[in-house]
């Protein structure tokens, strides 16, 4: 029962530069459920995403039963019998439980173009069955429970991955995050229902479930695979230390330069509620930079969108310099002095087609008009002198953003809110995402020079190191709701495993 | 065996439960859920049919019904085949030109005064033809180059009114095939022979809607491309075949205009397409792609044709049809939308 | 038409930067030259050239100023309702409706000149505008495609105008020269193209000069990246449909100065050729890139392209068929594969 049935070696891969993966290898025996655990950004889900056939490794190879396999797509890997369950699902709501199930893999319940029904939801209802899962094959999707969708998808993943010569290898990605207690229960069952004809492949960020549920676990930290466990006989704390890392050279962070904040409170949330999170409360003050961790779906991205009116507030309040504010649009909070970094810098943050000078002008134009039109000379000048602050590397200020890199792309999206003298509050969302090492800590020397001028920093950190060194205070988000707070002078930081107990 | 029968009548029992249901919406929510048959739209047809029959009382005569039979005939057709390609999340602007070049064709290869072909029912396969060859075209584009499909199907409207132009040359051919004008003076059952040929048409629709996977990955297609692709279904050539299958419809809708009108004519589409997006739409056939149905876009057209009909009866002008025919497309793919509304989301 | 940001066109995304950065130096230089000389509108002037040059081979007589007068003068309805689709089509949208409004707004002030004089005009202009104004609020507000939406209003203002004209020509006989100065010719100047001349230096100066101008160009390139920016972008695009319909009621004012009289449908056929200038033009039908001389321009070259119709003998039943083709070639030719993700 021993042989390998699904096995990464030495995989790699880079984005942009910024390595994802570095040399990664893992096995996946027959039916063994496999757990993968790390931080966000750790490389659980690029490893994922090699494993299932959306992303191809850069060096490394890919083994199935032994045999060298590259998967050119996802459909292709399901081919192979490598299926994956997917944590945004990826059933159709509008077709019936058994098309799902066999959506492009009919097989000869298709023949010649038409359908033989009886056949095919005769074969659904045995995958159903096969996981313990009573959902009748010919319900419309949509009108199932999110958990009963689930269960639909890991039928589809078992179907497909049979429909291969092997046993199936199934890959579920964080499959738990959105269940109640019960259904995760119930998910588990199902999942040793697999095993008994499938190899399983566990990814969460939960660290008890994967004690719970996995025969093996691998601890993922800054892309590498650090370390190989076995659930029976792990010391949590140990696993906590091995996710959390290594401390990181001096300097990177500029935690000299941080110099508590005197100012008065700049923004005062009391108990915010809307869609994905619920009853925030905190106070920011100016000069302060206050750092919000979380894993996926913890709520903060939403919330961060909420504070500059780009999601909708159901109750609680807001108020700026002691005024009650309430945003419609990030328009709105703009003109009060807001400034807010889209974590997708590429597709929210920059206006790619545009140029350097434009991209710097677009949120407060007036800094560059002289009565009701725009002045070049001035737009010029002034863009000339932050690109010469900031030390953006550019040819000139009319080059479009998009031919930049992405830390000088970063920085201009910055420049864009500081070229405002009113600036109060900045809103980072994972600044510094994707960015190269040397990008990083230019966007952390920024971020305290602008906390040292009296802006309030609201940071949405990258990851918790980055999250405990930039901040005066740190909370921890966890299901839309605050956890934790955790104050967080130079010197007196809080342990790591400390706040990131609060977080999974 | 018996454990398990046993636990899935308790699912079953659980899902139609009372705490399921709450979350769900009242009564008329739970109703036109049910998305096989077009209920909030059949109702809509029946207060229809009551309020112009109280109103007045030449609307629920015989004669009125085989009027009404005859004028949902054509745009019947044509919404069989835009429904297809509306479930993918695609419009086919071009029904109106497709009609007029097809109805030139097919006036042309009958019987007729200008030229001295008689093909019989080889005419008719040959414009259907025409009309898929103007929907491969469309298909193609946007499909392989990429062009959004409203864009290419107004392209496909003008070149089909460009070939009737080309065809028409000046002087309308008047047909003389007894056989195709029968189909519009003769009835059967005391109804149109037209509206027999939409009624196959429209079988023949909800058939391939259900038992092929044409019409299945229609709704695959429209419900998530993205997922279609991923399943590994080749996406572009269903939706392809989307618009041939539209364009062969049109085709015949030609077809029909000329045994309708006894002539070949380029104004022999005029009015067809709001008719038939106005129907589809407010079938219930979403335009985002996915939802409704062959049998839906009928029902509404039905709504469409008997709203213009009881208007005239009524004594409107017969010019603000088009009017309230575009008001209706607005409103009704507002009211659709309405609940999708959400800050910063970027609509096109 | 809702841009989603999908796994797959995330990845897709990622793909082309890393692409993009492997093929960086020379080929940068030479394609910031050629997107330079592009934004200047060099294509549509090169085409227009080649055009004419063609047709004065072909017939002398296509350059004696009478020709090019009755061109330029041909030129300026298409030209006005190209322009204001070009805002539109900048945002990344598009107006079904501009030419049949063109067509209805002619009625009305073919029925209003004789009861109201110059004031009819007046109030022609500021109904277009209101409609131009409620089309871009359900678009923006009730978050409908504008293709639909305008499509609706289309069959709208068809119906109203076949209603207001009873489907009959109205010969404006009583203060006709209210507006018939429009297509005076002063000194061999077509007064009507030098009004859409001027009128298009001031759009071309709003775009350069104002915010307005910047934002509608971000609005087009990246519609949530300007949201967030601070931009308020749903009274930009309400700005290009508002523009779009002031742009067709001019439109129809100038067809009564021209024709002198109205009828349901007189402007109707005149909506893809101004999408055709539109894109000959160079605006992008994603948005964001383009211009407003180059959109004049390429009403230009579409307005010669017709003329040599009929120079070269082409009977002008075959143009919408030429129509057709044209803008699915050009729109093949133009189109930015690397931004648009998904085409229903």
């Amino acid at each position: 029962m021993n042989d390998i049935a699904f096995s990464v070696r030495g995989a790699s891969k880079t984005f942009g530069g910024v390595q994802a993966l570095e040399d990664v290898s893992i096995d996946v025996r027959r039916r063994e459920v496999i757990g993968l655990i790390g931080e966000n950004g750790a490389g659980k889900s690029t490893l994922l995403k090699i494993l299932s056939g959306i992303h191809q490794p850069d060096f490394g190879t890919v083994l199935l039963h032994g045999e060298p396999v590259k998967f050119r797509s996802v459909a292709h890997a399901m081919r192979m019998g490598v299926a994956m369950v997917f944590q945004e699902q990826s059933l159709l709501p509008n077709i019936s439980v058994a098309e799902n199930i066999y959506l492009g893999n009919e097989g000869t319940a298709v023949k010649h173009g038409f359908y033989r029904w009886p056949l095919l939801r005769r074969r659904a209802a045995e995958k159903l069955d096969a996981i313990g899962s009573q959902v009748s094959p010919r319900t419309r999707t949509e009108q199932l429970s999110f958990a009963k969708r689930q269960m639909v998808e890991v039928a589809k993943a078992l179907a497909t991955g049979e429909s291969s010569h092997h046993e199936p290898v199934i890959l579920l990605d964080e499959p738990t995050s959105v269940l109640e207690a019960a259904e995760i229960k119930r998910l588990f069952d199902v999942i040793r229902e697999l095993k008994k004809r499938a190899s399983v492949v566990f990814v969460s960020h939960r660290m008890e479930e994967v004690l719970t549920i996995c025969d093996r676990a691998y601890v993922m930290r800054d892309g590498r695979c650090v370390a190989e466990c076995d659930p029976a006989s792990v010391d949590v704390n140990e696993l906590y230390r091995l996710m959390v890392g290594r401390d990181l050279t001096d300097g990177y962070f500029a935690e000299d330069q941080q110099i508590p904040h005197t100012g008065e409170v700049r923004l005062q949330v009391s108990q915010l509620t809307g869609p994905g999170f619920a009853d925030i409360s905190f106070d920011l003050h100016a000069g302060e930079v206050l750092a919000v961790v979380g894993v996926q779906d913890s709520g903060r991205e939403t919330l961060a969108r909420a504070l500059v009116g780009a999601a909708s507030v159901t109750s609680g309040s807001v108020t700026l310099d002691g005024r009650v504010v309430r945003f419609r649009s990030p328009a709105d909070a703009v003109r009060a002095g807001f400034g807010y970094i889209p974590g997708e810098r590429k597709t929210d943050g920059a206006l790619m087609g545009l140029t350097v000078e434009e991209n710097l002008t677009l949120a407060h134009p007036e800094q560059v008009m002289r009565g009701p039109v725009l002045s070049r000379s001035l737009e010029q000048q002034k863009v000339a002198d932050w690109v010469d602050k900031l030390k953006i590397k550019t040819p000139s200020g009319s080059t479009p953003l998009g031919s930049l890199s992405g830390g000088n792309q970063q920085k201009v999206v910055l420049a864009k809110w500081l070229v405002d003298p009113g600036l109060k509050v900045l809103i980072l969302d994972t600044p510094t995402r994707g960015l190269d090492v040397g990008a990083k800590a230019d966007v952390y020397a920024l971020v305290r020079q602008l906390a040292r001028a009296g802006i309030a920093v609201l940071l949405l950190a990258d990851s918790l190191e980055e999250g405990i060194a930039m901040s005066h205070r740190i909370v921890t988000m966890r299901d839309g709701r605050i956890s934790a707070e955790f104050e967080c002078a130079p010197g007196a930081r809080p342990e790591r495993t400390a706040v990131l107990e609060r977080m999974v | 065996m018996a454990p398990d029968l046993l636990s899935q009548e308790h699912e079953v029992g659980n899902a139609a439960g009372a705490s399921e249901d709450r979350s769900r919406g009242g009564l008329w929510a739970r109703v036109s859920r049910i998305e096989r048959v077009p209920i909030p739209a059949l109702a809509a047809l029946a207060l229809i049919v009551i309020v112009f029959g109280l109103a007045n009382s030449t609307f629920l005569t015989l004669a009125n019904m085989q009027a009404l039979a005859d004028q949902s005939a054509i745009p019947v057709v044509l919404a069989v085949g835009m429904t297809f390609v509306i479930l993918m999340g695609s419009i086919d602007l071009s029904v109106e030109g497709v009609v007029a070049a097809t109805s030139m064709v097919s006036a042309l290869l009958v019987i007729n005064d200008r030229t001295h072909h008689h093909l019989g029912l080889w005419a008719v396969l040959i414009s259907v033809a025409v009309g898929a060859g103007i929907g491969a075209v469309a298909g193609l584009s946007v499909t392989r180059l990429r062009i959004p499909s409203f864009l290419v199907t107004i392209g496909t409207w003008q070149i089909g009114i460009g070939i009737a132009q080309v065809l028409f040359g000046g002087q309308p051919p008047v047909v003389r095939d007894r056989e195709l004008l029968s189909w519009a003076l003769k009835t059967w059952l005391g109804m149109p022979r037209l509206a027999f040929v939409a009624l196959a048409v429209v079988l023949l629709g909800l058939w391939v809607q259900h038992m092929t996977r044409f019409g299945r990955y229609a709704y695959v297609i429209g419900g998530g491309e993205d997922i279609a692709r991923l399943s590994g279904i080749k996406v572009a050539r269903f939706r392809t075949l989307a618009f041939i299958v539209a364009g062969a419809c049109s085709g015949l809708a030609g077809v029909m205009a000329t045994s309708r009108s006894g002539q070949g004519a380029v104004a022999n589409g005029n009015g067809y397409l709001f008719l038939t997006i106005a129907g589809v739409v407010i079938g219930g056939t979403l335009l985002t792609g996915g939802r409704g149905g062959v049998l839906h876009s009928v029902v509404g057209v039905l709504i469409m044709v008997s709203i213009t009909n009881g208007m005239i009866l009524v004594g409107i002008s017969p010019y603000v049809q088009q009017s309230v025919q575009g008001a209706i497309v607005v409103l009704a793919v507002t009211a659709t939308l309405w609940r999708l509304r959400e800050r910063l989301r970027v609509v096109k | 038409m809702t841009t989603a940001n999908t796994p797959t066109a995330e990845n897709a995304g990622k793909a082309a930067h890393a692409h993009h950065k492997a093929g960086e130096g020379r080929v940068n230089a030479v394609k910031a030259l050629a997107s330079r000389l592009h934004q200047h509108g060099v294509a549509p002037a090169l085409v227009l050239g080649v055009i004419v040059g063609i047709l004065a081979l072909y017939d002398n007589s296509f350059l004696a100023s009478d020709s090019i007068q009755s061109l330029l003068e041909q030129s300026a309805i298409l030209g006005l309702l190209a322009l204001g689709q070009g805002f539109v089509v900048m945002t990344g949208r598009i107006d079904l409706s501009n030419a049949v409004l063109a067509s209805f707004t002619a009625v009305l002030v073919a029925k209003l000149l004789p009861s109201q004089g110059p004031l009819a005009i007046g109030l022609v202009l500021g109904l277009s505008l209101a409609i131009g104004l409620l089309q871009g609020l359900v678009h923006v507000f009730a978050q409908v495609p504008s293709f639909i939406v305008t499509l609706g209003t289309l069959g709208v203002w068809t119906g109203l105008s076949l209603t207001t004209s009873k489907a009959s020509t109205i010969l404006v006989m009583q203060h006709y020269g209210a507006v018939s100065w429009i297509y005076a010719r002063p000194y061999g100047i077509p007064l009507s193209f030098v009004l859409v001349l001027v009128l298009t230096l001031l759009l071309m100066s709003g775009m350069r000069w104002l915010r307005w101008g910047r934002r509608m160009r971000a609005v087009g390139l990246n519609e949530r990246a300007a949201a967030f920016s601070g931009i308020r972008t749903s009274r930009v695009v309400l700005s290009a449909f508002a523009l779009s319909a002031l742009l067709s009621g001019i439109a129809g004012v100038f067809q009564i100065a021209e024709l002198q009289s109205a009828s349901a449908d007189s402007s109707d056929a005149l909506l893809l050729p101004a999408i055709a200038s539109v894109v000959v033009g160079g605006t992008a039908i994603a948005g964001g890139v383009g211009g407003v001389g180059r959109t004049l321009l390429g009403a230009i070259i579409i307005t010669v392209a017709s003329v040599g119709f009929d120079i070269v003998g082409i009977p002008s039943s075959y143009q919408p068929i030429f129509y057709g083709l044209f803008v699915i070639v050009v729109i093949t030719v133009t189109v930015d594969r690397t931004r648009v993700t998904s085409v229903a």
